[in-house]
């Protein structure tokens, strides 16, 4: 082959991965383009009327929650992590993994078990009238707000740091504890001059994701009536009937949620520092005594009872005193519907992920790099943002907002795919890095095809990624309800969409089913992988 | 097919209803539950009435709507968030009978009355009034006959407002022929099938709401909340007002 042709070759094979790996990213940059072209034709009298009467409120209620869920869920979250990865006691193998049973949880389903217990004519103060002949406690009374909101939102999102700061304690060398009670430094200033500092990247990374997530939350705030940014788009578009004005607000959250994300960034960059211990010699963990592993037991039992047992148990006694919601077949065809919608996505946001992969490894540049960041931006854009941004888009596109059923899905599992891929593509990329280019090479020159190096070395060593790639995706899809409610063709259903319907009206009874379903969709994965975590 | 009125009337406003004309549906739909054109129609009907404790209140010092802006309903009253699109059409309904200023004025006296922050439902508003928590509340009718089925016993009375006035505001589930129908005969018998006595009965109970064919029979349990006068305005006015009445919404801080 002459010297030409190899460059051509090169040159289109770049082109090929570039495109590859631009394609989640154009998937999430288009529709957010239409979106800004939508907010040009504002009508600047409706957005004087926001502007006077919602944005305010909203803007202070946004920023209230992210401060109010964020505090106590890092608190909860390390305090677990720390507990778990520093002592060993009878059952600490069990909560492990048990404490990550919240997120099977959707938060909105949280909520609503909440309200039913809390609230005046809720279980706890219902019985404590009835039983004991007590007036109303005023907190009860004041449990809808933005204050008994922090209580289901943290109890959902902790895990998310409980699992990252957990990592980051164990892979803190045993070295720098070492050193540090040599210098006379006690258990606790251990943990707040050193232990901490050192994990500043992760909980800077957890703090993300509890931040992200609740930022882009619709069924919780609607189930407590707390206005916040993704509810006023969702006011905008349907109470005062302007794509235009949501469009504006939708580019208002995304900047709002970038802000938040960058100055998270600037904590994680200070606190970035090469460790050659890392990982090695780990803390070992220090056996607790009778006292103290009881204490342990009880404390982490009441969080699991709260945050996942009695919610469950809830569910499941609803749906016991009314089992006619289980028979029927609508529900059958809402589990169906949820479940290849999910399965789609999931496989869809891999097959994203493994392009993405493909075009790291084997293309190069500025331009791959920044897809590459774009394209893990999706998860921080909250669904109703990229709901509103797919219909702009298709209003623009076909010049009206009624499409097919099958243009509805499509955009649906497209919406989906972006803004989950990154969940897929994080577990591959560290997966991937432990793959040398020495093993790759090797087998390459000693004469193996690149076919087989690929099925013979790299699949065993991302197999076990794909999985967790794949379970995180599946639940978060089966989980999501604002984007799926907006953009759902007429008539379709998921079981997500139908709790929603339910819970809107404070049918919680009849809400139980469905959640059921969801939670036990998802505790599954969750149990088949508890060993790789 | 939708629920309410603002819905039907959006839809007709964004061109999806092909013209209907139907001597049949003319003549089992009373005209204010009917488009102008009869792009759609009203299938069946519910009121959105006031409840009340009867442990706390006397029916005698019920009146309608406005008079729950009254200094006596002060911390007494229990409503529905303002997103929920029957609370829009009951005040387009207000804009409607009473001008912009008079609406104001009520829904300013209904924030000053509140007894605690609106609820997500209606059905939360019910349960409140049944458990004391407050003593008026404004809902829908069938969520009534829906929490009584679960619970005969709920310290709850349905009261009929503005009898001596305007009637109470009733809104309607209807439909009308999608012009991309591919079958828009077949769809407009239905429409006149769904419209007869027999369909009327049946759908009125299955869902407990009132059947919009006068000559249709209602449900016992429904029929036992006693007869009313309605409001004839015709509802399609409420559509007209739906985006004002919203931006009043904001305005008071009504959430």
């Amino acid at each position: 082959m002459s010297a030409i042709s190899d460059d051509l070759a090169q040159l289109v094979r770049r082109r090929f991965f570039l495109f590859l790996a631009m394609l989640p990213g154009g998937m999430l940059v288009i529709p957010l383009g239409f979106l800004v072209l939508k907010a040009g034709a504002l009508s600047t009298e409706l957005l004087g009327h926001v502007g006077r009467t919602l944005l305010v409120e909203s803007l202070i209620n946004t920023f209230l929650l992210l401060g109010g869920v964020l505090a106590p869920c890092l608190a909860i979250g390390v305090g677990c992590a720390w507990l778990l990865a520093r002592f060993s006691f009878p059952f600490s193998r069990f909560w492990r993994w048990a404490l990550l049973l919240p997120l099977a949880m959707p938060a909105y389903v949280v909520s609503f078990v909440w309200i039913s217990w809390m609230d005046y004519s809720g279980l706890v103060p219902s019985f404590l009238r009835d039983s004991w002949g007590m007036t109303t406690p005023a907190l009860f009374s004041g449990f809808r707000s933005l204050g008994g909101l922090l209580v289901p939102l943290c109890l959902s999102f902790f895990p998310y740091i409980y699992l990252l700061v957990l990592e980051g304690f164990e892979s803190q060398s045993r070295a720098y504890s070492e050193v540090a009670s040599s210098l006379g430094l006690g258990r606790g200033a251990r943990l707040w001059k050193l232990q901490l500092p050192l994990l500043l990247p992760w909980l800077a990374s957890g703090a993300l994701l509890v931040g992200m997530e609740t930022l882009a939350d619709f069924g919780s705030v609607s189930v407590f009536n707390v206005q916040v940014f993704t509810t006023l788009v969702y006011r905008s578009w349907f109470a005062l009937q302007s794509i235009e004005t949501a469009s504006f607000f939708a580019i208002v959250h995304v900047l709002l949620v970038a802000l938040f994300a960058f100055g998270l960034s600037r904590l994680r960059g200070r606190g970035r520092f090469s460790d050659s211990y890392a990982g090695r010699n780990s803390v070992p963990k220090k056996p607790l005594k009778t006292l103290a592993a009881l204490s342990a037991n009880l404390v982490l039992t009441f969080l699991w009872l709260i945050s996942f047992a009695l919610p469950a148990l809830q569910l499941m006694w609803w749906t016991s005193t009314d089992p006619s919601g289980l028979w029927d077949a609508r529900l059958v065809e809402r589990i169906l519907n949820s479940m290849w919608i999910a399965l789609a996505v999931a496989l869809i946001a891999l097959f994203l992920s493994a392009m993405m992969l493909l075009a790291k490894r084997f293309g190069r540049g500025r331009s791959l790099a920044a897809a590459r960041k774009i394209s893990q931006l999706g998860y921080g854009i909250p669904g109703t943002v990229v709901a509103v941004a797919w219909m702009a888009s298709l209003s623009f596109v076909l010049g009206s907002m009624q499409t097919s059923t099958w243009i509805a899905l499509g955009a649906l599992i497209a919406g989906l795919s972006t803004r989950f891929m990154a969940l897929a593509l994080r577990p591959l990329e560290s997966a991937s890095e432990r793959i040398s280019k020495s093993v790759e090479e090797s087998s390459l020159s000693s004469g193996v095809s690149a076919g087989r190096t690929l099925v013979r070395i790299h699949w065993p060593l991302l197999r076990n990624a794909f999985g967790v790639g794949f379970v995180f995706v599946f639940i978060d899809t089966l989980k999501e309800m604002p984007m799926t409610l907006l953009m759902r063709p007429y008539g379709w259903d998921t079981l997500a969409v139908r709790v929603h319907q339910y819970t809107s009206d404070g049918l919680w009874k009849e809400a139980a089913p469905a959640s059921l379903v969801i939670v036990a969709a998802s505790v599954l994965p969750i149990f088949l992988m508890r060993r790789r975590l | 097919m939708t629920v309410d009125v603002g819905n039907l009337w959006l839809a007709g406003e964004a061109k999806l209803f092909a013209p209907t004309k139907s001597a049949i549906l003319e003549k089992n739909i009373p005209a204010p539950y009917r488009a102008p054109g009869n792009e759609w129609v009203g299938l069946s009907m519910r009121a959105r009435t006031i409840f009340y404790n009867p442990s706390k209140v006397k029916e005698a010092d019920l009146k309608g709507y406005a008079d729950l802006a009254t200094e006596k309903w002060k911390k007494r009253l229990c409503l529905r968030t303002s997103n929920n699109v029957y609370n829009q059409s009951l005040v387009a309904s207000f804009l409607e009978n009473l001008g912009a200023k008079k609406s104001e004025e009520v829904l300013k006296g209904w924030m000053a009355n509140l007894a605690t922050d609106v609820f997500s439902s209606d059905t939360l508003v019910l349960e409140a009034i049944d458990a004391g928590q407050c003593d008026v509340g404004i809902s829908n009718t069938y969520y009534f006959a829906r929490l009584l089925k679960k619970n005969p016993n709920a310290n709850i009375r349905v009261f009929w407002p503005d009898q001596d006035g305007r009637g109470t505001h009733v809104n309607v589930m209807g439909g009308g022929v999608l012009k991309s129908s591919k079958n828009k005969e077949l769809a407009q018998e239905f429409l006149e099938w769904a419209s007869g006595p027999t369909a009327q009965k049946l759908f009125a109970s299955l869902s407990f709401e009132y059947p919009v064919n006068p000559n249709a029979e209602v449900d016992p349990l429904v029929a036992s909340f006693g007869k009313f006068k309605a409001d004839a305005m015709p509802l399609y006015k409420a559509g007209l007002h739906q985006q004002s009445a919203v931006k009043l919404m904001d305005r008071v801080g009504y959430k």
